[in-house]
């Protein structure tokens, strides 16, 4: 019996993509292949192939940018890179940049045409973050005062100190590795480097207090010798500077 | 250059003021948020002032987007976010606070209390067109970006340097009878 596996389903604004693929097919299919069904599937490969019709304001060979169907605000704009990516580490830098200056210059376009005050460029990455396709898109959302969204207003939260600390070594750390740059964190004063000064103040103070010990141990018995040099190198030291 | 200085991010840039630097080169820096929405809240900024993306060149975004691309997969890894938004609030119509142009990127988590979902609007069939032919327009221009303009550095000094010293040997050997 095979059960039917779905893959790449979703619903985007009233349309039910859907594909029925048997388990045993998808276990045998390559990685290319299951790109290819994801890509089958995928509502904005039709409309960016033209199979599905769309209100098309800006084209060329990488992007491809239409107007949402349920827009935020109108002139809601979404920007889709013609190649089907699901999320945006696996686009390569240079398709990136490309649809931020595009974006640019579409929202630049929003500003002039529609008379917007301004505009949101908003990318969510995962399904976490309010993705809903497979296919990653930027979106352009010309504003105006009165509009009444709110949900682009960030909220603020206090977050303890040494949380964040931990958050900025970590992601410095992992950004300057991914950059290829190798950066010594900056040495915090409050502690010494290490193999200089690697003992605590107390294990010193109780080493002298051990070696004192000893050597009292070691004196009993013997009479107190007077070292007239060590009293006199004790007392230049200690003489109180002019 | 007033604004430049009354600037809190500028300040940050010149490093009057601190903050918890994650990345920076020589035309960006990425900061953890000063007023964060949520823990790993990222800010990335170039390091001149602007104050709408519009004004920054386009080589200046593509630098930056690179940058974002970075950070976000150093987010998936290290924070364990389960996804990203990125965000940026371009005029104060669009909810920007400060006069610096910023990328706002923020990790995501189950339950964290954010939503970036909007309320669809209806628009009927002929609004939509006009908007659709309207921007047509507006974007027939796009396709040229701009380039940085790469400055010789330096290496203008040196070569004055050693014309003068040859001219200066030039001199000397004409005067040689």
């Amino acid at each position: 019996m095979h059960k039917p596996w779905l893959i790449g389903n979703f619903i985007y604004k009233g349309y039910f993509i859907k594909a029925m693929v048997t388990e045993e097919e998808l276990a045998n299919m390559s990685p290319e292949q299951v790109q290819e069904l994801q890509k089958q599937n995928c509502i904005f490969c039709h409309i960016i192939s033209g199979k599905v019709a769309s209100k098309k304001i800006y084209e060329d060979d990488k992007v491809l940018a239409i107007l949402d169907i349920n827009p935020a605000n109108p002139g809601h704009i979404l920007l889709l890179i013609k190649e089907h990516y699901q999320i945006m580490p696996q686009i390569p830098d240079d398709d990136i940049s490309y649809m931020f200056m595009v974006a640019k210059a579409i929202s630049h376009a929003c500003l002039k045409v529609l008379k917007a005050q301004g505009t949101n460029i908003f990318i969510a990455n995962g399904a976490l973050a309010g993705q809903k396709a497979s296919h990653f898109m930027l979106h352009i959302i010309p504003r105006i005062n009165t509009d009444g969204i709110k949900i682009f207003d960030l909220p603020e939260k206090s977050i303890q100190e040494n949380i964040l600390e931990q958050i900025r070594a970590g992601l410095s750390n992992k950004i300057n590795e991914l950059f290829g740059i190798k950066k010594e964190e900056p040495i915090v004063l409050d502690k010494k480097p290490e193999g200089i000064g690697s003992k605590t103040e107390k294990e010193k103070h109780e080493e002298k207090k051990e070696e004192l010990t000893k050597k009292e141990k070691d004196n009993k018995g013997k009479k107190p010798e007077i070292d007239l040099d060590k009293i006199s190198n004790f007392m230049i030291k200690n003489e109180p500077e002019k | 250059m007033n604004q430049k200085n009354n600037c809190e991010f500028c300040q940050i840039v010149g490093k009057k003021v601190n903050a918890k630097r994650i990345f920076e080169d020589e035309k960006a820096l990425a900061i953890l948020s000063p007023h964060p929405c949520c823990a790993g809240h990222i800010l990335l900024m170039p390091k001149e002032h602007f104050s709408i993306i519009e004004q920054v060149p386009d080589y200046l975004i593509a630098h930056l987007s690179k940058i974002i691309n970075k950070i976000s997969i150093a987010v998936f890894e290290i924070l364990q976010a389960k996804g990203t938004n990125i965000l940026i609030q371009n005029g104060v119509a669009a909810g920007q606070k400060t006069n610096h142009f910023m990328i706002h990127i923020i990790p995501r988590k189950e339950n964290d209390g954010l939503d970036f979902q909007w309320q669809p609007k209806q628009l009927n069939e002929e609004q939509m067109s006009t908007i659709e032919l309207n921007l047509k327009e507006a974007t027939k221009g796009i396709g040229e970006f701009e380039k940085e303009e790469k400055r010789p550095v330096k290496l203008d000094r040196e070569i004055e340097k050693i014309d003068k010293e040859e001219n200066y040997l030039i001199k000397q050997l004409e005067r040689i009878p």
